[in-house]
């Protein structure tokens, strides 16, 4: 028995030494490195000299259908291996054309007339016309996936030659070109697509086979293919030597699942990685002072927001909207910022700074004021003040915890009288309360649907999130007519002055109180260029080089 | 031939017992006061009306429980296990995906507690009250009651950030292609490519993960060692061979160990199935691809399949190496016999 547990012993030993002394410190930056730890070439696909970008990330993504992904992360990836008609370069504000050279609008908004360029190959080879427009188009609606919904207005697809499409909507929708820059417009090579048992029948839900064939491969004609995905693990692109823009400049760029902040932060240190994307506030202070490392800030587009319900029976004294006034002015917005993290920023209303039509942030140097805040609670008739439960789901948004914003909340709102019993539930939960509107206090978070501020119109009385809040539109009929007016104005100039109006009416009399527009940190390696974070894409990754 | 029936018999006994735990997985989850459809759609397509009765009625969910559950029986008998509503793919396939990760590591974690568990005990007991038990039984507590996710970080932080002695997270390093699937074990399909490279990085890979998850249990089996071994060699016959006058050394390991292993056994067999049914936190940390991930984001996503699949894998594990354990009973103490 001793002489078994003495040979185990020195075998584990032998292991561990044999093991410990084969490691390779990989020194930051040297991850174009081919070689692995014993000094012999990586592997039989990498090269030498390839060049090799490594990104961590605690991912969302389960498919990399174009037809079917929905999750931030996907449009990543998705972004580097296929193109759209129209795509976000840099900032959000700057929408380009992309797959087609122009297009027109028609004046009553209903028809966008598309010219595609007609030097884009896939990586298959094929080249790229109108009909896989089409064709990708349809399968997308016919899958029913959580993005058809961006696809509800389109009446028909029309293409009269090999290179014009001609979209009819049924309603004008001034965001309808934001709307192409996602995944489910993505354009399919339709005859590799068809290969492996895609298809754009009506019936595509349940005919279509081609989900597991694109979740490892890809049939696009962006700057990246698909090589591998292996869930949990990484999702490997590698260069499309067919792409028809500038060459990118990493061969090949391996995002591996890395689900802890603290893990991907060491990581970059080590140098084992180029860019880690989650980065909590703390941990992006201990890296400003590495030399090696620059920590950026992620401008996000979500927002969190204080739910106040208009129906007296849900809400009580909540419903008052003097009451909402008292609680928008007795809120410490520095306070919170500060809780939250450097980089925020509070929206005057709910439309994210950084959108088209969206107004600065609110100033909110001076914005608290207690004894205006008490005046108003008086003269509702609660100089006493009262009770409320206030209805918090128990998760993080953009690494804020919600509960400690609710712990501040529930101080400020102390002061002018309002004494709180914080309800925190799991967020399928509260979700449940929050969306039939039976909350009467709710700390909630948003993001756009899509990055254009048609998407924040479902605030507005008589909207989606606004009757959560039982916020109806004849209790606000002008800024409710001023929703439906905003929703189909085409022309930019009076959309913007629409949406100005808007966020003015509602930095007064809302529903609802912006607190936090989000910002994420994170971190990349000093000598990255480009490396800059997208809000739609979070990395473009053919902008990328050294 | 006694021992034969009694496996036939505890064989027969699991099947019946795997389909109570399905049935139990399955009407817990459906108790939990959320719902799948709002966990899984968008919050712009739960106010589509058509698209959530279409989602419930592609996921059965428009069916009555027990409806639900038989077909879900029907089609686990036949082999299918159905698809997980949150990746879309057969659960049978993300478990084969998942689960030889979480082996690889149980296999690493409960051989450096046994190997390191049973020399402390065995040490431990031999040396009783001196510094050295005082030491090595400091060593178990300390095994046994330090969170294992924190130990983690503490170990990446000192061993791979600041010594640079053990590699990262992952099952392999970042630069680095995984083997082609073969068996999902990465050392055995290294080996199959024979690329010894990648064979000594994921092996290397294993070593700090597979000593956060083994310490626990060695801590466990160092207690248990040293109060078995201590309690045998206080017995009778182990009297007798000492007045035989035999060398202690064979006391021990001839006599006394073999009587104290019953217990330790036990020990080893319920941290070895904890092991396989996977660790979160620590993989998430060690950013390591194991069933416990799967478990925890199927649970988040109400995702109903995937979680009866993941109950029913843990529950076999642990039904499976009960039924060797107490056939090792025999083995170890010839009185044990099977009925």
């Amino acid at each position: 028995m001793k002489k078994g547990i003495s040979i185990l012993t020195v075998f584990i030993l032998v292991v561990f030494v044999f093991t410990a002394c084969g490691q390779n410190n990989n020194p930051p930056g040297n991850s174009n490195s081919t070689e692995n730890a014993s000094g012999t070439p990586a592997s039989s696909n990498s090269g030498a000299g390839e060049k090799h970008l490594i990104v961590a990330v605690d991912p969302d993504y389960e498919s990399f259908d174009p037809g079917l992904a929905y999750e931030v992360y996907a449009h990543m990836v998705l972004h580097s291996c296929y193109n759209n008609l129209f795509e976000f370069n840099e900032k959000l504000e700057n929408l380009e054309l992309a797959a087609a050279e122009a297009y027109e609008v028609s004046a009553d908004g209903l028809s966008y007339t598309f010219h595609m360029r007609k030097d884009i190959i896939f990586s298959s080879g094929n080249k790229l016309n109108a009909a896989d427009v089409k064709w990708s188009i349809e399968r997308s609606i016919n899958l029913k996936g959580n993005g058809a919904f961006m696809a509800e207005d389109i009446v028909s697809i029309d293409t009269p030659d090999e290179y014009t499409v001609i979209f009819r909507l049924g309603n004008p929708d001034p965001s309808f070109p934001t709307k192409l820059t996602y995944n489910i417009f993505c354009i399919i090579d339709s005859k590799v697509a068809i290969e492996h048992g895609a298809t754009n029948a009506a019936n595509a839900a349940s005919t279509d086979t081609a989900k597991t064939w694109f979740d490892s491969n890809s049939a696009g004609s962006g700057p990246y293919c698909l090589a591998s995905y292996t869930p949990k693990v990484e999702v490997v692109l590698t260069k499309n030597s067919n792409y028809w823009g500038k060459e990118p400049y990493y061969d090949k760029i391996t995002i591996k699942t890395i689900p802890d902040s603290s893990t991907q932060v060491m990581m970059l240190q080590k140098g084992d990685i180029d860019i880690a994307i989650n980065v909590d506030a703390e941990q992006a202070k201990t890296l400003a002072n590495i030399p090696e490392i620059s920590v950026k800030d992620a401008q996000s587009l979500t927002m969190s927001f204080l739910l106040m319900n208009r129906d007296p029976a849900v809400g009580g004294p909540v419903a008052n909207p003097k009451v909402q006034k008292a609680i928008r002015l007795a809120l410490d917005y520095v306070g919170i910022q500060t809780i939250a993290g450097p980089g925020m920023t509070t929206p005057l209303a709910p439309f994210p700074v950084g959108l088209y039509g969206s107004l600065p942030a609110r100033d909110i140097s001076n914005y608290q004021d207690i004894e205006a805040a008490k005046a108003l609670m008086a003269e509702a008739g609660y100089a006493n003040g009262f009770t409320t439960d206030f209805y918090v789901p128990t998760t993080t948004v953009s690494g804020v915890e919600l509960l400690m914003m609710a712990q501040k909340i529930q101080n400020d709102l102390k002061v002018i009288g309002i004494n709180t019993n914080i309800i925190p539930e799991d967020v399928l939960v509260s979700l449940e309360t929050y969306r039939t509107g039976q909350q009467s206090l709710g700390l909630w978070y948003w993001n756009p649907d899509y990055p254009d501020n048609n998407s924040q119109l479902a605030f507005l009385p008589g909207q989606k999130v606004g009757l959560r809040a039982n916020w109806t539109a004849d209790m606000y009929p002008e800024l409710a007519a001023l929703a439906d007016k905003a929703a189909i104005e085409t022309d930019v100039t009076e959309r913007a002055k629409i949406f100005s109006t808007i966020q003015n009416m509602m930095a007064e009399e809302s529903a609802f109180t912006c607190l936090l527009q989000h910002t994420s940190p994170y971190a990349v390696r000093a000598s990255l260029k480009g490396a800059d974070y997208i809000s739609q894409y979070t990395f473009d990754f053919k902008n990328i080089s050294e | 031939m006694d021992i034969l029936r009694y496996i036939i018999r505890r064989l027969i006994f699991i099947f019946f017992l795997m389909i109570g735990i399905s049935l139990m997985v399955f009407l817990i989850a459906n108790a939990l006061p959320s719902d799948p459809v709002v966990a899984n759609l968008s919050q712009r397509n739960l106010d589509n009306e058509e698209m959530v009765a279409a989602f419930r009625a592609k996921w059965g969910l428009d069916q009555p429980l027990y409806k639900q559950y038989l077909t879900y029986l029907g089609n686990l008998l036949q082999g299918d296990m159905g698809l997980s509503i949150r990746t879309s793919r057969p659960v049978f396939d993300d478990l084969k995906q998942y689960y030889p990760a979480t082996v690889e590591l149980a296999f690493i974690g409960i051989a450096f507690a046994v190997i390191f568990g049973m020399l402390f005990g065995v040490i431990s007991a031999i040396k009783r009250n001196t510094a050295i038990d005082q030491i090595l039984r400091g060593i178990s507590v300390f095994g046994v009651s330090v969170p294992a996710f924190w130990l983690a970080l503490i170990m990446l932080f000192i061993f791979y950030l600041g010594l640079g002695i053990a590699p990262g997270p992952g099952r392999i390093s970042p630069y680095l292609s995984a083997p082609v699937h073969v068996t999902g074990f990465f050392l055995i399909d290294s080996l199959l490519m024979g690329n010894w490279p990648l064979f000594a990085d994921a092996l290397k890979h294993l070593i700090l993960p597979g000593v956060c998850l083994g310490l626990f249990t060695m801590g466990l089996i160092t207690r248990t060692t040293r109060s078995s071994l201590l309690e045998v060699l206080s017995m009778d016959f182990t009297r007798t061979a000492r007045a035989k006058g035999l060398r202690e050394r064979s006391v021990i390991t001839k006599h006394a160990l073999g009587n104290a292993l019953i217990p330790v056994i036990t020990v080893i067999g319920v941290g070895f199935g904890n092991l396989l049914g996977g660790m979160v936190l620590v993989e998430t940390i060690f950013a390591w691809p194991g069933i416990g991930q799967y478990a925890f984001k199927s649970t988040q996503y109400m995702d109903f399949p995937s979680i009866v699949g993941v109950s029913l894998l843990i529950a076999l594990n642990y039904v499976l190496i009960n039924l060797i354990i107490d056939v090792l009973y025999g083995v170890l103490d010839p009185r044990v016999r099977y009925r």
